[in-house]
């Protein structure tokens, strides 16, 4: 008989039986169009999501635009 | 048509095509949970599903009976599978952040406290034994078959599995006594 260690943990066996999940139809074979749709859909992690942890780090992200494009226009009517 | 996994097996192995799509709806809920259960990730899992069942068509003469089940052998494929898909999914997080899919890393407060998030914290080696072992139903020789790791480490890693759930899920019972 095989030796079950969950007969004494009543409580986590009922906790794992509470994991139930939720299977969606889909087809036994799926296009390599269909699958590169699914991969371009799915969500992505935002490259600046460090700069904009902080409220310092979120100004600067959009001051130095402003300063760079500014001292452009500086320069372009320096040189003019 | 009653018939075992492994009869149905052996009649695709046999030519008689439709025996496939008996296999497919046989195991295509199992694997899928198991393989969302692990990933938290329903695109993955549909895809290693599938991926596992092309595989199968492929080397279908592979199968032996006399080597194991055909959950098992599916298990194992899918298992394979799948960890070939998370290590590239991984190298293409470090190389180019941005073009890889997100995952499910973090937790939610909500998931912290649920048997979702304690399964999701389990390291990955130990995840997979108390899938196989609970959900499945998979005793330890077939686990030990599908991971393949010896025996003695399937038995070790389902103990500090049990472990690692127990205090993850006893704490927040404990303090619920407490208030």
């Amino acid at each position: 008989m095989k030796k079950n260690p969950y007969d004494p943990n009543e409580h986590l066996k009922s906790k794992l039986d509470q994991y139930k999940v939720d299977i969606p139809e889909f087809e036994m074979k799926r296009s390599r169009t269909d699958r590169w749709v699914h991969y371009l859909a799915s969500p992505t992690k935002n490259p600046f999501d460090p700069l904009f942890d902080t409220m310092r780090t979120w100004t600067l992200a959009k001051v130095i635009p402003v300063v760079l494009s500014a001292g452009v226009a500086c320069l372009q009517a320096f040189l003019m | 048509m009653n018939r075992t996994a492994e009869q149905w097996m052996t009649a695709y192995q046999d030519g008689e095509e439709e025996a496939l799509e008996h296999l497919y709806r046989l195991y295509r809920e199992p694997l899928y949970s198991f393989i969302f259960r692990y990933t938290r990730d329903e695109n993955v899992s549909v895809d290693v599903v599938q991926d596992t069942f092309v595989k199968l068509q492929i080397h279908k003469l592979q199968y032996s009976a006399e080597r194991g089940t055909v959950k098992a052998y599916l298990f194992q494929i899918a298992y394979r599978i799948m960890i070939n898909k998370l290590n590239r999914r991984k190298k293409w997080q470090s190389l180019l952040p941005f073009l890889a899919p997100q995952t499910t890393d973090s937790f939610s407060a909500e998931d912290k406290m649920t048997i979702q998030g304690a399964v999701a914290k389990l390291p990955e080696l130990h995840r997979a034994v108390i899938l196989l072992y609970y959900y499945h139903d998979l005793p330890q020789t077939e686990i030990s078959t599908i991971l393949d790791i010896p025996l003695g480490t399937v038995k070790s890693r389902l103990h500090k599995a049990i472990q690692k759930l127990k205090e993850e899920v006893e704490v927040p019972m404990d303090e619920e006594k407490s208030l």
